[in-house]
């Protein structure tokens, strides 16, 4: 029996002082549980077993393209791994930690909540490179057997280490969501669901795959490819690391800068693929169809801004920049420098799909204007968003009200529209109406949105937004006040 | 003269229409032992996970150290231990790897760590548990390697939420002397239980609180007093019981005196003062007295009297 005082510094002791203590943590665990142990031993003895079925098998058989059948089934085993087994593992852990307090617990500590998701993930990929570490010798095998190129392999292995980390990430923000217990298990049915059938459709299509990457390595838009899915997952990863923080953070802490930097950067990120990615040719057309995408995709972050409460938390208000000025005051939580957020986020959102083709190749595609009419939907619910908000009482409990709320009235209001114009005797239902302004898919997809659609837009939102000035100016001052009685502070 | 460690001001905090805590204010001082009292839903853990800057007021704020838990809630984390009354430890880990992560988390490194680990360990007596796994303890031993870990970064302030409930007498009496020492230590300990015996051996203050409100606060011995203006006094002396009962019924403030055994017990409206006369006069009338105890100091009558008939 070993106590205390004999103890001296182990390997994982000595591995906690240099990396993150919970990958060193979640390591030490997998270590000692069974259940690790036996997916390991299965995994090893199944790729034993098809080692040997495979040296064993004619290699004249279906026309030397052994080694391709072999990487084949290192997918099928692999993508389960890497999207299910090791992501629903860490989706387990984070939830345990939630529901047990340890995740409380650890927000005590110096440990700061993004650390926190970031070390799961990495604990995640760990353990996934144990598994290929397990599958190397089918790799060996599928090379040297024939069929397949050095390439497609080190293809397949970077895209499976890049999907389990976007996974792992996935599960993890979906461990930390949900307050009260059905809110956790649809979050986790949810997440299990879309792992799940990813894993499925990877799974399927795993030969399909090997041929793709290898003509991919061949084709001219191999770089663009990569670096278009890497981007993706980047930025998905990303996302669900500021999800899973958010939520483990301390209620006054300011959770919206990292959301609504994340909006600008994905823009931003956008724009340098539009640059260095795409060829002149194509900019323009991309940038319209690419620019209404982000407009789509980022609408939480966008209708969630003005939906926050007006006031900043005390803790906030402490550490406001000295010269927070009109650039910073944006991107501080708040519902009234939401609204303004959202109007910048759409400014840039239209830049990038009209000011930076205009800029780089002189010409702006007609897809600009789908762009345009979406963006405009972002003043324009986030405006109607900040008029019900500032009717409702504080708390974040409003703010998820009025986020739903805003939603469920587009779609009353889209569906009212239509009706009303079926019973309409002088407008055809079937046709663009300045009715069908709440219904954002019909209005941006009417056969390319004309002026007219965009001006309709223009003054709805212009209204919204006037009335929702009040508001910005206020939550202006209140940043200019925080930042001045810090200066007072400081000096 | 000690000087205070936290300020609580008018902390409030509702869940709906549902007010747990209201208008809540009061003062711990450095290095003492209170006891945080209340029925059921009286919004102790509440109060407390506010002051361990898990969950936020919706008006009024604490200070501990100069630090608002509201625009320094970082700082505050490095002051304060909390053992919440929810113990679930990481599965597949021994009682020192759980330490270590827990120590590692802390921010302390290297050598250091290794002896800050190893004295929590044996101060709270976890020597010979060292490579259990941290899932596998008793009850008794879960509590100490919890209370461990809230003691890993040497905190100004402890909040403990129901520690001991669950204990055997044993580990209950175990568990109380490490609070003496910590509190010795210097240490500022907030302590909540229904173990109300418990309490009262172990805290220099009370306080009460009930429907979220707090109903009294302060020495054991002066909210007794306030609570009520009489208390139970006992005298036990050598020779004829009867004796000392004919001279009691004539003393002033002494009333329904009663013998039980071989001792008398009274009440006894006076205070000190008036106790260590009636002392004196029974001596020098003749009584051979072995023991003159009060009896006042009950936390259960607090209990019972502060927050009688509105049990929610
Ligand atoms: N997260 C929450 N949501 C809704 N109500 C809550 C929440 N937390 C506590 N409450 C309510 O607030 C009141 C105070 O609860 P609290 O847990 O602080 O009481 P307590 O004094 O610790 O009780 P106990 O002695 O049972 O531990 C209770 O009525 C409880 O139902
Ligand atoms: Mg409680």
């Amino acid at each position: 029996m070993s106590t205390v005082a004999d103890r001296s510094l182990g390997f994982f002791e000595r591995l906690s002082d240099r990396v993150s203590p919970i990958l060193v943590r979640e390591l030490q665990q997998a270590v000692t549980a069974r259940a690790f142990a036996v997916t390991l031993g299965v995994a090893s003895l199944v790729v034993m077993m098809m080692a040997v079925a495979f040296t064993w098998t004619d290699s004249s058989w279906r026309g030397g393209e052994l080694g391709r059948d072999a990487l084949g089934w290192c997918v099928i085993c692999l993508a389960p791994i890497a999207v299910v087994v090791v992501p629903l593992q860490s989706l387990t852990g984070m939830r345990q930690e939630v529901v047990g307090g340890t995740a409380e617990q650890l927000l005590l500590t110096k440990i700061r909540p993004s650390r926190v998701a970031l070390g799961k993930v990495a604990a995640g990929l760990a353990q996934f490179t144990v598994y290929l570490g397990v599958f190397a010798p089918l790799f060996g095998l599928a090379y040297l057997l024939r069929g397949v190129s050095f390439g497609s392999i080190l293809l397949i292995l970077y895209f499976g280490v890049l999907s389990n980390i976007a996974a792992t990430a996935f599960a993890v923000a979906m461990g930390s969501l949900g307050k009260r217990r059905n809110q956790q298990q649809a979050a986790q049915a949810l997440a299990s669901i879309v792992l799940f059938s990813t894993s499925t459709g990877l799974m399927g299509g795993g030969y399909e795959l090997i041929r793709e990457f290898d003509q991919l390595l061949r084709a001219p838009e191999f770089w663009p490819v990569v670096l278009t899915v890497t981007v993706t997952f980047v930025l998905g990863t990303w996302l669900a690391v500021l999800v899973a923080t958010a939520v483990l953070s301390h209620p006054y802490e300011n959770r919206s800068t990292p959301f609504r930097v994340f909006g600008v950067g994905a823009l931003a990120v956008g724009a340098l693929w539009l640059l260095f990615v795409m060829d002149s040719g194509n900019r323009p057309e991309s940038a319209g169809y690419l620019s209404a995408l982000l407009a789509l995709l980022l609408f939480p972050i966008w209708l969630w801004a003005p939906c926050e409460e007006e006031a900043l938390s005390p803790r906030v208000r402490s550490y406001v920049p000295l010269r927070a000025g009109l650039l910073v005051a944006p991107f501080l939580p708040g519902g009234g420098r939401g609204l303004l957020y959202a109007v910048v986020l759409a400014a840039l959102g239209v830049a990038l799909a009209t000011a930076l083709p205009f800029l780089s190749t002189g010409v702006v595609h007609r897809s600009a204007e789908y762009a345009t009419a979406a963006w405009l939907y972002a003043p324009f619910a986030g405006g109607l968003a900040r008029a019900i908000r500032g009717r409702l009482p504080e708390g974040k409990r409003w703010s998820v009200v009025t986020f739903t709320t805003t939603v469920i009235l587009f779609f009353v209001f889209a569906l009212g529209a239509q009706v009303v114009l079926i019973f309409s005797r002088y407008a055809s239902a079937s046709s663009w109406n300045v009715l069908h302004i709440f219904n954002p898919f019909w209005t941006v997809f009417d056969g390319g949105p004309g002026w007219f659609h965009i001006a309709a837009l223009v003054v709805v939102a212009g209204l919204l937004l006037l009335a929702g000035l009040p508001s910005i100016f206020r939550g202006m001052r209140e940043v200019a006040r925080a930042a001045a009685d810090r200066r007072a502070l400081v000096d | 003269m000690t000087e205070s460690l936290l300020e609580v001001r008018n902390l409030c905090r509702s869940f709906g229409s549902m007010r747990a805590v209201d208008d809540v204010s009061f003062v711990l001082e450095r290095g003492r032992i209170y006891g945080f009292i209340g029925p059921n839903g009286a919004g102790k853990t509440t109060t407390m996970r506010i002051l361990a800057t898990l969950d936020v007021p919706d008006s009024g704020d604490a200070v501990l150290e100069g630090l608002s838990v509201l625009v320094e809630p970082r700082k505050v984390r490095d002051r304060v231990g909390f053992m919440s009354d929810q113990f679930e430890p990481y599965a597949n880990l021994d009682v020192l790897q759980y330490l270590d992560f827990f120590a590692r988390a802390y921010g302390l490194r290297g050598r250091e760590r290794i002896d800050v680990v190893r004295s929590v360990a044996s101060f709270c007596g976890l020597d010979s548990f060292a490579t259990r796994p941290a899932t596998g303890l008793s009850k008794g031993m879960g509590q100490r390697l919890h209370l461990a870990k809230t003691l890993l970064h040497d905190p100004s302030l402890l909040i403990l939420d129901e520690p001991a409930s669950g204990l055997d007498p044993r580990a209950r009496i175990e568990f109380r002397a490490l609070l003496r020492e910590l509190s010795a230590a210097g240490k500022t300990i907030l302590i909540s239980s229904h173990i109300l015996a418990e309490l009262s051996e172990t805290c220099d203050g009370v306080l009460v609180i009930e429907q979220g409100r707090l109903m009294a606060s302060g020495k054991i011995g002066d909210i007794a007093r306030s609570v009520r203006d009489r208390h139970r006094m006992r005298m036990r002396v050598l020779g004829e019981v009867e004796h000392a009962q004919r001279f009691l019924v004539v003393q002033p403030q002494v009333h329904e005196v009663r013998v039980v055994e071989t001792s008398v017990e009274f009440e006894f409206a006076g205070d000190d003062e008036a106790a260590a006369e009636l002392l004196a006069r029974a001596v020098a009338g003749g009584l051979r007295i072995v023991e003159f105890v009060a009896q006042g100091a009950n936390l259960e009558e607090i209990f019972m009297t502060t927050t009688r008939g509105r049990l929610s």
